[in-house]
């Protein structure tokens, strides 16, 4: 399979976001290395329901998707 | 003596000397017989009344199996006296004495990230006056004035808005012990403003330095010198570093970058950025904490590649969470100043 270029990676970030916040709670979405290539990383904050599948690849792009849980500002926080 | 009656006796003398050796103890190390309040006693030892330490029951191992009364001494004062006498006659000689001088707590210094840092340096403890603590991050100059700056987040130097130019910015931050107007090292000179509903792409600000604050200006501790500006893009897989207040000199590997709808929880509510960079560490702990914001993150090369400011406790292939910042060349370009390596 032919490697995915930075360039359609970059190109397909949109449509990736646009097709996945329909199926789960996104809280990132950038570019990231497959393979010898680049595809595009899906962070989500967290798991998604039982019966929604998510795609491996949109538009030939391959996805990387990974729940991360929240994101938090990194300041000092009493605990 | 057997172990028991070794604990009996340590018991006793206990129960029967912790009042009365006082003025014993206090003669014997010549501080005069001027009664004092008593307070609660420490549970082992004839350690009383003043916080002077002074004797120390135990148990020491003697010879076949048998045990011996371990008695501790704290002031020189008390070699010899009539309390170490009494005691070595109640053990009917069974005693192992020596003097070990003042116990003192062995507790970890806390590192000179958290503690009152002159010359200010790159990953020491800073913070607006109403902040509790975040990170220094680098120095700029170019806010108008001239003088060179502090650069971290504007939730770490501005407080996420809620703020005036000309509030003190203090050295430790707040959480660190540093209160105004004793530890105020620079004033809030300019910030990228945070707002809810659209996109951000930095979380910035810069503090310019009080007339006679001096630092260090491109000293990484650990490191070497920061050498100036990465590339405008860092790709996957580049190794970096950074220094911050809660966990120091970490390192780590860019996972992914221009990442949009980066997600984050602020007090004023859940703020999106777009175009950051995601890292995760390469060494035991995490690549970032709690108050390792605004730190400078540079690449293998010692050149600033990014300003931290948000992280997750899990996610990377570590499972011990993922930290993003905003790319250095937009904080420098939307702040509209440039890193300080030296004085003018």
């Amino acid at each position: 399979m032919k490697h995915c270029t930075i360039e359609r990676a970059q190109a397909a970030k949109g449509r990736v976001r646009r097709v996945l916040s329909r199926k789960a709670e996104l809280v990132g979405v950038g570019i990231t290395r497959v393979d010898e290539g680049y595809g595009v990383k899906v962070n989500l904050a967290s798991p998604p329901a039982e019966d929604v599948e998510l795609p491996t690849q949109v538009d030939g792009v391959p996805l990387r998707i990974e729940v991360v849980g929240a994101i938090r500002k990194r300041a000092v926080h009493a605990r | 003596m057997k172990l028991d009656s070794v604990l009996a006796l340590k018991q006793s003398l206990v129960a029967e000397a912790l009042v009365e050796p006082t003025a014993v103890m206090m003669r014997a190390a010549g501080e005069g017989s001027r009664p004092r309040a008593p307070v609660a006693p420490p549970a082992q030892g004839l350690c009383e009344l003043d916080t002077q330490p002074t004797l120390a029951l135990g148990v020491a191992p003697a010879k076949r199996g048998e045990f011996s009364l371990a008695v501790r001494i704290q002031q020189r004062a008390m070699e010899g006296s009539r309390q170490v006498e009494l005691i070595t006659r109640r053990a009917r000689g069974e005693v192992d004495v020596r003097y070990v001088g003042r116990a003192v707590k062995r507790a970890k210094a806390p590192p000179w990230r958290r503690g009152r840092c002159r010359p200010l340096r790159i990953g020491c403890s800073v913070g607006h006056v109403n902040v509790t603590a975040g990170t220094l991050g680098a120095f700029v100059r170019g806010l108008g004035s001239g003088r060179e700056c502090i650069l971290s987040n504007n939730h770490v130097l501005a407080n996420e808005n809620r703020c005036r130019k000309g509030d003190a910015v203090l050295q430790p931050g707040r959480f660190d012990g540093g209160t105004a107007p004793a530890d105020r090292v620079a004033v809030l000179g300019g910030f990228v403003r945070l707002y809810r509903g659209r996109r951000n792409v930095v979380d910035a600000a810069a503090a310019e330095l009080l007339e006679g604050v001096t630092a260090d200006w491109a000293k990484l501790t650990g490191l070497g010198s920061l050498a100036g500006v990465g590339d405008v893009v860092a790709d996957v897989g580049a190794e970096v570093a950074k220094i911050g207040r809660t966990t120091g000199l970490t390192r780590g590997r860019v996972t992914a970058f221009a990442m949009d709808n980066v997600v984050v929880d602020y007090d004023m509510g859940r703020l999106r950025f777009d175009d950051q960079i995601e890292i995760e560490g390469s060494g035991d702990g995490p690549f970032s904490d709690g108050g390792d914001s605004g730190a400078l993150i540079v690449d293998g090369e010692r050149r600033a590649v990014g300003l931290l400011f948000a992280g997750t406790d899990s996610g990377g292939a570590d499972g011990k969470g993922l930290t993003y910042a905003n790319p250095i060349h937009t904080v420098l370009s939307t702040m509209k100043v440039e890193l300080v390596l030296r004085p003018k």
